[in-house]
């Protein structure tokens, strides 16, 4: 029993070392919605709103979470800046906010343009992008994170 | 109401499946359908005398999870577990099948058969060992936790500075099962708890039923002290603290029952992970039972559970639990303390 467990710990103990997030570096971000309701950007909670705390805007709607997907630029750095681990286990934790009824399915976008494109078509939808694409989204709520 | 039930749900996973243009991956969720599955397979192995299997391999229940949003305020919930015969007399099992009502921002109406919010654990967990942080639920499980309830649930979060959260479940009580409402009102659950950081929730839970017939309840004990046919009032107290942050994660479990007339009976599980790597988390766990001798619903006894183990992410959809853990039956001389080197793999996706 000792020898199947010993080589079990070594086996996990590699495969865990396949992904460090140490050497990642943060960027700016910003928080975009494509809401009608009037609000302003600085009372919204982003912070719960991207960790699944909030899942209905002021008016009731549901919020539409555009997620980053595995292939997109902010993967890793969303989720390092906002939830302080890893892409994985971002979408690990809003699977599970989904499962337990808590949370509305997040749409995955496999990159930051997608995301744009996304948020831009559909009413209700949210999602967190690199500050650099601010100056071309003025038909939305746009605030810095 | 059981076969209804059954149609229902399975009428939902076809218009979901039907409702996918692709091919579904964790990363494209359709517009207003999410379907996901949740499998898990356990291993053991142990030197454990005449109650467990020194060695076995056993699949674990395989379940289907379907969400679909119907309106902008309303929603459609199902979880369906399969498991083979083998294993389990009911091979299709509905665990949750729910409409849900958007009232506003902060409240919502949840009509159907759902999990109770008794606890953390219940409320969050479900049927995902996906999701468990250690193998098994919490010991309170096996007796106390009432799991299921059908019936009507008004939910509130988010409110005020520290996000305090509430439930109030009216349901038809243990003794319907899957028989919604067949002796009126019976249970009573009220859940209430804050949020006060990101990383904090604290929960405390009241839950009221009566047991109708209580000799033919399932989890009664053998040679129950009373007459055949006496319903029995219950209630059980449960208090959950979960907190999470980037370093660790760490969940109690406590929970205390009594029945009409008995004297306290509780639970305890404490569980600490530390998330040395990315995907690495190596944790401990204890886990405690007594059931007191004089109790007439459950069957009295002392039961422990501790152990250390390691969780890790293989990959985006799987998941491997190993711990070495010792499992003490003292209730029961024919159930002797053991030590097993046990493993879970599961998928979710």
């Amino acid at each position: 029993m000792l020898k199947y467990g010993i080589w079990l710990m070594v086996w996990l103990s590699g495969a865990a070392l396949a992904d460090n997030l140490a050497g990642e570096q943060v960027t700016n971000l910003i928080f975009i919605a494509n809401h009608n309701s009037a609000i302003e950007p600085d009372l919204l909670d982003v912070q719960a709103i991207i960790r699944g705390d909030q899942s209905n805007w002021s008016n009731g709607n549901p919020i539409v979470l555009v997620l980053p997907g595995r292939k997109a630029e902010t993967y890793e750095r969303l989720s390092l800046q906002m939830f302080g681990e890893s892409g994985m286990m971002m979408q690990r934790r809003w699977l599970k906010l989904v499962f337990s009824g808590r949370g509305n399915p997040p749409r995955y976008a496999d990159s930051e343009q997608e995301i744009i494109d996304l948020v831009l078509n559909t009413p209700d939808s949210a999602a967190v992008i690199r500050a650099q694409y601010a100056g071309k989204l003025a038909t939305l709520i746009v605030r810095e994170i | 109401m059981r076969l209804f039930l059954s149609k229902l749900t399975l009428l939902v996973i076809v218009m979901s499946l039907a409702g996918l243009p692709n091919a579904y991956s964790i990363e494209l969720p359709t517009d207003n359908w999410n379907l996901n599955i949740f499998s898990y397979v356990n291993g053991h192995l142990a030197h454990s005398g005449n109650y467990e299997p020194d060695d076995y391999l056993e699949l674990g229940e395989s379940s289907i999870f379907v969400f679909g949003r119907l309106s902008n305020r309303l929603s459609i919930l199902t979880e369906v577990s399969l498991l083979p015969k083998k294993y389990r007399e009911d091979t299709v099992k509905v665990e949750r099948l729910t409409l849900r009502w958007d009232l506003n921002e902060k409240h919502r109406l949840t009509l159907g058969k759902m999990h109770t919010p008794v606890n953390y654990w219940n409320d969050s967990f479900h049927h995902g060992r996906y999701f468990f942080p250690t193998i098994d639920r919490p010991l309170a499980f096996q007796k106390f936790v009432p799991v299921h309830e059908i019936g009507l649930r008004f939910s509130g979060s988010r409110l005020g500075k520290y996000n305090f959260f509430y439930d109030v479940v009216i349901g038809s009580g243990q003794s319907a099962g899957d028989h919604a409402f067949s002796h009126g009102l019976k249970s009573t659950t009220l859940a209430i708890g804050i949020r006060p950081t990101e990383n904090l929730e604290i929960r405390s839970s009241l839950y009221q039923d009566e047991i109708i017939n209580r000799q033919n309840d399932p989890k009664h004990r053998l040679g129950g002290q009373t007459n055949g046919s006496e319903d029995l009032d219950w209630q059980l107290w449960s208090g959950s603290v979960y907190f999470e942050n980037e370093k660790i994660q760490f969940l109690t479990e406590l929970s205390a029952s009594k029945s009409k007339g008995g004297n306290l009976s509780y639970t305890s599980y404490i569980f600490a992970g530390w998330k040395w790597l990315p995907r690495l988390m190596p944790f401990v766990f204890v886990d405690f039972e007594r059931v007191d001798p004089k109790e007439t619903h459950f069957s009295p006894g002392i039961q422990r559970r501790y152990g250390a183990g390691i969780k890790t992410a293989i990959s985006n959809r799987t998941d491997l639990k190993v711990d070495l853990s010792t499992h003490d039956l003292s209730g029961d001389e024919s159930k002797p303390s053991y030590t097993a080197l046990r493993f879970q793999f599961s998928v979710g996706f």
